[in-house]
């Protein structure tokens, strides 16, 4: 991985941003907890991670409710697939 | 990219580790494309199975006779039986693809699945406006083809399925799909041909379908 700092997206700098784009890479999508349990994260500490990449446009968060219970489901945006495509294509 | 304080190609190894162990976590599943599978390759493999086997036993003209016995009237009822269950997988996987509870996805399974299916009710399509106005002889005629593009057309889903999950077996399935299709044009409109699309419809399109769907499970 021979890249300089300044090649890298700062956003994507962060080692559990990196993750969060590679886990929804396939999938496009995925619940709020199971990206927790994933990337073993507390939840205060993967809100946060997730705050930065949606003001960046790379995810949006949806919130809603699976019967009575609020689910949150964090989509990777075209934005934040270019992002995670470029951020592959400098580690090659 | 990390703050450990390894050496910096012992970091790297180990945040490439981790990005693929997250990437392959995140990894969706071709299902419920495989349910889908599974029920077109079981319902009509076993409807033309029954249907062969009656015929190789008591010959094509026991079917036409004015009261053939239940077995063949319980014989020729199995394909609509198996469209029907067919329609009601089709709109099980519709509900688990874009329903509130939907299952995650593989977005190239998803890709590759779908376009097998509109590419298999497109040339549906154009086969029927083809033989429209034709003789009903040149239709049936016609039908023989349809087969061998089914086969193709889900070799296609089978090789990209393979190559996705790493699974070589699924390959075999892939080729041993394209070959039948050559078999398949090769046999049509003779006697073995409903017994062949059986075996390929059991052999090629429910067992892998099955096996990958417990390989998922287990």
């Amino acid at each position: 991985m021979s890249v300089s700092d300044e090649d890298i997206d700062p956003l994507i700098s962060s080692r559990v941003r990196a993750g969060v784009l590679a886990f929804l890479s396939d999938a496009g999508a995925a619940d709020f907890t199971e990206l927790g349990a994933a990337l073993e994260l507390a939840n205060n500490t993967l809100s946060s991670h997730l705050q930065r990449l949606e003001a960046a446009g790379y995810v949006e968060l949806r919130r809603g409710f699976l019967g009575r219970k609020p689910r949150t489901r964090v989509v990777l945006t075209p934005a934040g697939r270019f992002a995670w495509a470029a951020h592959l294509d400098r580690l090659a | 990219m990390t703050q450990t304080t390894d050496t910096p190609q012992a970091s790297a190894e180990s945040d490439l580790a981790y990005l693929k162990r997250m990437a392959s976590a995140g990894r969706g599943a071709p299902a419920p494309f495989l349910v889908l599978m599974a029920a077109f390759g079981g319902c009509f493999g076993l409807s033309f199975l029954s249907i062969g086997l009656l015929i190789e036993v008591y010959g094509a003209e026991a079917f036409m006779s004015e009261d053939p016995g239940v077995l063949f009237r319980i014989a020729g009822a199995t394909p609509l039986v198996s469209q029907g269950i067919f329609v009601l997988a089709l709109l099980w996987t519709a509900w688990r693809t874009f329903g509130p509870n939907r299952v995650k996805l593989s977005r190239a399974a998803v890709a590759v699945w779908s376009a097998a299916f509109i590419a298999l009710i497109t040339v549906v399509v154009a086969f029927n406006l083809y033989t429209r106005g034709e003789p009903g002889t040149d239709q049936v005629y016609t039908i023989y083809m349809m087969f061998p593009v089914l086969l193709v057309l889900w070799g296609c889903a089978w090789w990209v399925t393979a190559i996705l999950g790493e699974r070589r077996w699924l390959l075999v399935v892939a080729v041993a799909s394209f070959l039948a299709a050559v078999g398949m044009a090769v046999i049509g409109n003779t006697p073995p041909f409903l017994l062949a699309s059986a075996a390929c419809l059991l052999g090629l399109a429910f067992l892998p379908a099955v096996l990958l769907m417990r390989e998922r499970r287990g």
